[in-house]
């Protein structure tokens, strides 16, 4: 063969062939895994989104569950220093709860109807920290930490009374629970409003109960 | 090259042809390296579909689950929905059941739901001013009318076999007290007038305008735990809207719509607010194969609000074939089981119902003693589970039997053949993929 070639072809002048076929090989292989790695990183991008909203829907009814479980621990506890603090401006020792509401609400509106993360001051709510979890990007789970912690604000929404009730008096029934009596008592309805980030904030997402609870704040 | 050849056969006596022994082993080895490589060509073609139909497939599952998800979550959702103690629970043996509570209708003619009409409950007194509207109706497995019939041989009808889901629910945040949007005037215990002034500022969280049409249903609730849902007349313009009571509609002629009570007032326009979604499979006919014809099942979203107008049909998801909801029920004694819709119907006893809304109890507004209602056991349901199966669209003849196998229900199955038709819905089976999507929601507006 080598004979054949060097007697065949006038070495010096063909000799680049070989190089040149072989980079149309590389650039057409290169094109083609490229667009391969286009899709995938589409597919990745979008699976990526997808847990970021998860991660932010479960932040989000995490602290929206924990809110009601404080709010409920709460109004089964003693009275006295175990309150929860209302005031029209959000409450004396910050527990973010707004009672007494006339007029425009600046501060709760825009909690309850922004689209995007408002940050951690002068939103008017509360960080949903326990002692038992820990959010934020110090955590050890890098893939399943929120990129900040959740916060929450609660609105006061006074009485609740049964359907045809008279507007005084005592309100619904109520189960006992632990030493705490059962029977027609009044009970308080609060709304509670949670948002969290996902992995980042191109996920904010919000959740909203009404929960109804013995008096904890009256 | 001719030259260059010429040149070539002229100057080199030496130049020898090739041997046949040379021209076999280039032959033979050139065929080996070709069908080596058109193997390898054919296999990575090969794959590349079925990876591309793979991840169509979970693109469509993911986004059809993502759907019905969304809505689910917010399905019975009314604004005075309460966890907690909610005000009105009944302890059972496995936990505390909650009472639903029922929105008070005042008009004659009563709610138009696209899915049914409801009226008043069976022995309510004619006498009175209004009547509960059981939140009952505000989810739903059976198919209503504007669902085509079911056929596995007909462009546009639906899949045999398969569940409908209807659920109810407000789709907007309504005008509130709280933001000076609503202001009421009563007479004694009777609202006189509701004045609605849509806010404008902040620019970035203004409510939509007043659109109050005559004879539109409103629906006003105070958190304090009344629901009142009337028809009004509306003066005014959409920057400002006077409602008042539309008598010549009403069941009593003296006007006796409930006052609303403390707390926050929020106003609704029952008849483009309170919507009614339907999740269905539709056959929508292949334009590219049309003889024989093939059918492509399609989830499909039908959204309808009470005014008979407007009726939006959205075709979300082309390739599920298959749908199954399972309501998980919460019987009178605290216990959930997850259940078909007609077993939910079934099951609708006495025994099984937690109580009825507290007015439903009331025996001054019966003339005889308050039966549970027919189907009382789907205001218990708390959770919904929905299964779909989705195919990756187009025929595929290259797939083998291993990857046609799919699961469903926690059963294995492999279409026989290509002709073969599938259990329950009859299609033809033909070569593809199949994969199951599952997804279980919380109805968190349960207790409404």
């Amino acid at each position: 063969m080598r004979c054949y070639r060097s007697s065949s072809f006038h070495a010096g002048r063909e000799r680049g062939a070989v190089l040149f076929v072989s980079l149309v090989f590389l650039v057409l292989i290169t094109l083609l895994a490229l667009t391969a790695t286009s899709t995938s990183i589409l597919q990745e991008r979008m699976t990526g989104g997808v847990h970021n909203s998860q991660l932010a829907l479960m932040g989000a009814e995490t602290t929206l569950r924990g809110a009601e479980w404080n709010i409920w621990n709460k109004s089964n506890g003693a009275a006295g220093s175990n309150k929860l603090h209302c005031s029209p401006t959000g409450g004396v020792t910050n527990d973010s709860c707004y009672t007494d509401q006339a007029g425009v609400n600046a501060t709760i509106l825009a909690f309850r109807n922004a689209k995007n993360w408002l940050g951690t001051s002068g939103d008017g709510a509360k960080a949903y920290a326990t002692s038992t979890l820990s959010y934020g990007a110090s955590s050890a789970q890098a893939s399943a930490s929120l990129e900040s912690t959740p916060r929450y604000l609660m609105e006061d929404l006074g009485k609740v009374l049964p359907p045809n009730a008279p507007s005084s008096g005592q309100g619904a029934a109520r189960l006992a629970i632990g030493s705490v009596a059962a029977g027609a008592q009044t009970l308080y309805s609060y709304r509670i409003t949670a948002r969290s980030t996902g992995g980042n904030q191109g996920s904010v997402r919000a959740a909203e109960s009404n929960f109804v609870a013995l008096p904890p704040s009256h | 090259m001719n030259r260059h050849r010429y040149d070539n056969w002229q100057g080199a006596t030496a130049a020898r042809g090739f041997t046949l022994i040379e021209l076999m082993v280039a032959i033979t080895l050139g065929i080996l390296v070709s069908v080596g490589l058109i193997t390898v060509f054919d296999a990575v073609s090969t794959n590349n579909k079925v990876q591309q139909q793979l991840s169509e497939m979970q693109e469509n599952g993911r986004y059809a689950i993502t759907r019905i998800n969304n809505d689910l979550r917010l399905a019975y959702r009314q604004i005075s929905n309460t966890t907690g103690y909610s005000g009105l629970q009944t302890p059972g043996a496995n936990g505390a059941v909650n009472l639903g509570v029922a929105p008070d209708v005042y008009a004659t003619a009563g709610i138009p739901f696209p899915d049914g009409t409801v009226t008043a409950p069976t022995g309510w007194k004619a006498t009175t001013t209004h009547w509960p509207l059981s939140p009952k109706y505000f989810i739903s497995g059976t198919v209503p009318t504007y669902v085509p019939a079911a056929s596995s041989t007909t462009a546009g009808a639906r899949v045999p076999g398969s569940d409908v889901i209807t659920m109810h629910y407000l789709n907007s945040e309504g005008w509130s007290s709280y933001n000076n949007e609503v202001t009421f005037t009563c007479t004694g215990a009777f609202l006189t007038s509701v004045v609605v002034t849509p806010l404008t500022t902040p620019a970035a969280y203004k409510s939509p305008v007043a659109n109050f049409a005559a004879g539109n249903l409103a629906m006003l609730t105070s958190t304090s735990g009344d629901e009142s849902i009337f028809p009004v007349s509306a003066a005014g313009s959409s920057a400002s809207q006077t409602l008042t009571p539309l008598v010549a509609s009403m069941i009593n002629a003296a006007n006796k719509v409930r006052c609303p009570g403390s707390g926050e007032v929020k106003l609704f326009n029952f008849s483009t607010d309170f919507i009614t979604v339907t999740y269905w499979l539709k056959l929508v006919a292949d334009p590219q194969v049309t003889s024989p014809p093939r059918f492509i099942p399609t989830l499909v979203r039908s959204q309808r609000d009470n005014t008979g107008v407007g009726p939006q049909d959205l075709e979300l998801v082309q390739g599920v074939e298959q749908m199954e909801f399972r309501y998980g029920a919460q019987r009178a004694n605290g216990q959930v089981e997850f259940v078909t819709a007609a077993a939910v119907t079934t099951d609708s006893s006495a025994a099984n119902c937690p109580a009825p809304p507290l007015s439903f109890s009331d025996i001054n507004f019966f003339t005889t003693v308050p039966t549970y209602e027919t189907g009382c056991l789907w205001r218990a349901v708390k959770s919904v589970e929905a299964h779909i199966l989705v195919n990756s669209i187009n025929n595929l003849y290259t797939l083998g039997r291993d990857e046609q196998n799919y699961t469903y229900f926690d059963n294995n199955f492999t279409p026989a053949s290509a002709t073969a038709t599938m259990p329950s819905t009859g299609l033809t089976a033909g070569s593809m993929m199949r994969r199951e999507f599952i997804t279980l929601v919380s109805v968190r507006n349960y207790n409404n």
